[in-house]
């Protein structure tokens, strides 16, 4: 493992901490959940200068490892209290790599605006009287010209800097670790940007074996169709409004429904945009490039408009949650959370529930300024995201997310707050596939549909394959309850391993049945690090990734099993037509399947709360202390085969 | 022998001419999305590890433009006397040719 260093940024100190105690963690989410866990404190809140904010490359970033791209950013959730992973791909963390630290544990609080500039094994933090107040695209392109253009640039937009919770980081301009308020985070300590620039060696250990494991993986991933579909459509076209031929699901009008109308989903549909397309883009590294570029080319408002990586969740976010049907109205909406900083998802949620309190009458003019925020109005919408990464008019209200916001108007609007654990969701599917809703509900991240939520359930896999795969005829059946909690928690340490590896999910398993072999990833970690590896050992970590996150969520937010069940109208409002017309999540069955994933991890199914035998067997028994410390430790606790 | 041209030549290929090539592929540029895998691979047959820097080709894409540079430095000879070059074999893209 390669150097973690540590920025406290109240004193201006870089201090190397000790790598081996955290080599267990693989590293990118493993190894930042860890340090975060360890340091930061119950009491702090996540936009205190006791918070740290953790950027760690995995240990495969920089070589060529088909999407070994991601840079976690794991730090204390700014909505939820618990905790919080994203990864971002892009160029960053091999950049990182290459200038000679595999991980940055960033704390304190600077006195004025900062940008830390690591480069070539230099860590220095520097002056940012000049980047405050840009855009995240004016930031990247400012510290090139100071840094040259290979330099990586991971940086916050005027969101951030106001402090909004539902901010994020950007890197090349359009890859976002979005979740958690990591972009407050940053704005708290004063933080502008963290720039790499190395010209800096990776050696695998085993050069011949690394090499021959690349090739395999390679062609695996150039020969799958999934993956060729994602290079072709992106998520857009796969699991985006109007995909899978009109049957795909999708959040209409917060959530109300999962199924839009016909001749709004094909306004805004993947195919709707090939005309503004001018080229493709791809992370490190990446044969797959899932990453399309758009210029707008019509007359009006939007023409000339440049943006990139509009996958589904801006589609759906923008689009059939908003019910906005105007597709340039959804790519200027997508373009501005890219450049002011801020996450699609959050603000989807937050923007939609000010959506339907003004059609109930809870929100009106006199709320907005005079914003009209009748559903699908482009106008107020592009206004309301303006005024959200400027936290000033209306959007001050909805700046630090939607469960905040319901929390201060009241009026009865908590209802209509779309949320699991505090954090805003802007998903599909929850009422009609089981695992994939169980998944969105468990995630120790707080909703969210990638960390537990079986991407093979969309897929369908024939019960051949899930038998195969799973010992789960049933996989692939989006209707069916059964297993699928078992399913969820396999999904959930599997995930934990691709994101500490610093994997993308498209190219490491949780996308594609044929790359979810963790045989093939132990053998590529090994001959990278020449540090031994297995799949059981793979498994394992994962496992003690889930649970050190799951730990740290019962002692700083106190989630109990409560806060696995998300909004109720997934239970209580069907949807109302389309393919999956009459569909909704079955509380009994929810409980059911609740039972079955708390003991598959080991958790006690009263409460949710990790148990003794269980944190014990994975080597964490100082969790089980702290817990039962707490009164949090959960009862029982033998996991079940 | 022939040496090839490079920066986007477009046309069919011509047939090869002498027992071996010399100097750097001919680009595409614009089928290139900026992936690196040209510089990882040359820097690992050049070196051994995975040292873009130290790589014979050079690529820098403007994220905010969508613009890519492709260039060959430090004399790169085109793996003479290897089939193909290794940046044009791994290239996913099809921005590199022999």
């Amino acid at each position: 493992m390669g150097r973690i260093v540590q920025v406290d940024l109240t004193r201006g100190t870089c201090v190397d901490l000790p790598p081996e105690p955290y080599a267990a963690w693989l590293g990118g989410r493993g190894l930042g959940s860890a340090v975060v866990a360890a340091q930061v404190p119950r009491a702090a809140d996540a936009l205190a200068p006791e918070n740290v904010i953790v950027l760690a490359a995995g240990p495969l970033a920089g070589t060529p490892v088909p999407g070994a791209s991601r840079i976690s950013v794991v730090t204390k959730h700014a909505q939820s209290g618990g905790i919080s992973y994203s990864t971002a791909g892009g160029h960053f963390a091999p950049e990182l790599r290459l200038a000679g630290v595999d991980a940055l544990v960033i704390s304190g609080q600077a006195a004025a605006p900062c940008y830390i500039a690591v480069a070539d094994g230099r860590v220095e933090v520097r002056d940012a009287a000049h980047l405050w107040g840009c855009t995240t695209w004016a930031a990247e392109e400012r510290l090139q010209a100071e840094w040259g253009d290979r330099a990586q640039v991971l940086a916050i937009g005027p969101a951030g800097e106001r402090l909004s919770r539902v901010a994020c980081l950007i890197t090349a301009g359009a890859h976002a670790a979005g979740w958690g308020g990591s972009g407050a985070v940053f704005g708290s300590k004063r933080l502008k940007a963290v720039v790499a620039r190395g010209s800096g060696e990776l050696a695998p250990a085993h050069p011949a074996r690394f090499m021959a494991a690349v090739e395999r993986l390679t062609w695996k991933v150039k020969s799958s169709e999934a993956i060729a579909t994602l290079r072709r459509v992106g998520t857009h076209g796969g699991a985006g409004v109007g995909g899978w031929s009109g049957r795909v699901p999708t959040s209409v009008r917060n959530l109300q429904s999962e199924h839009w109308a016909g001749e709004k989903a094909a306004r805004i549909r993947e195919s709707a945009y090939r005309g503004a397309e001018i080229g493709r883009t791809t992370c490190y590294g990446c044969p797959t490039a899932c990453m399309h570029f758009y210029e707008w080319p019509e007359p009006g408002p939007y023409q000339g408009l440049r943006a990139e990586g509009m996958h589904a969740n801006s589609v759906r976010g923008f689009g059939s949650n908003w019910d906005m049907d105007d597709p340039g109205a959804v790519l200027q909406v997508h373009a501005l959370c890219n450049s002011l900083g801020l996450d699609t998802d959050g603000v989807s949620a937050a923007v939609a529930w000010a959506m339907e309190c003004w059609e109930r009458g809870i929100l009106t003019a006199a709320d907005t300024g005079g914003i009209d925020l009748s559903w699908g109005n482009a106008g107020s919408a592009i206004a309301v995201v303006r005024q959200i990464g400027a936290r000033e008019g209306f959007g001050a209200l909805l700046a630090d997310g939607v469960a905040a916001a319901a929390r201060q108007l009241g009026r009865g609007s908590e209802a209509y707050a779309m949320q699991v654990k505090g954090v805003g969701i802007n998903e599909q599917g929850m009422r009609s596939h089981r695992a994939w809703a169980l998944g969105i509900l468990t995630s120790t991240r707080g909703g969210g549909h990638l960390s537990g939520s079986p991407q093979v359930e969309n897929r369908q896999i024939s019960r051949e394959v899930g038998e195969l795969l799973f010992g789960l005829p049933e996989a692939g059946v989006p209707g069916s309850y059964t297993g699928k909690g078992r399913l969820v928690a396999w999904v959930e340490s599997l995930k934990a391993v691709t994101d500490a590896l610093g994997v993308c999910y498209f190219n490491g398993g949780w996308y594609e049945v044929a790359l979810m072999d963790l045989g093939e990833w132990a053998e590529l970690y090994e001959a990278m690090t020449g540090l031994p590896s297995s799949r059981e050992a793979l498994t394992r970590a994962g496992r003690r990734i889930v649970n050190l996150e799951k730990a740290f969520n019962t002692l700083h937010a106190g989630f109990t099993r409560h806060d696995d069940q998300g909004p109720d109208r997934i239970y209580d409002l069907p949807n109302p037509d389309g393919p999956y017309a009459g569909e909704r999540l079955d509380r009994g069955q929810l409980g059911r399947m609740l039972d079955e994933y708390y003991a598959a991890h080991g958790w006690d199914p009263r409460t949710s709360w990790p148990t003794r035998p269980t944190l014990e067997g994975l080597d964490l028994a100082e969790l089980a202390d702290a817990l039962a410390a707490a009164g949090r430790l959960g009862g029982g606790g033998e996991v079940a085969e | 022998m022939r040496r090839r041209e490079q920066a986007g030549s477009a046309g069919t290929e011509p047939a090869r001419v002498g027992p071996a090539r010399v100097g750097p592929p001919r680009v595409a540029a614009a089928a290139c999305n900026g992936c690196r895998l040209c510089e990882l691979a040359c820097s690992f047959r050049l070196h051994g590890s995975f040292q873009p820097d130290q790589a014979g080709i050079r690529v820098v894409r403007d994220h905010i433009q969508n613009q890519v540079q492709v260039k060959f430095v430090r004399g790169c000879d085109g793996c003479a006397g290897e089939a193909a070059p290794h940046c044009a074999r791994v290239c996913p893209f099809g921005a590199l040719h022999q």
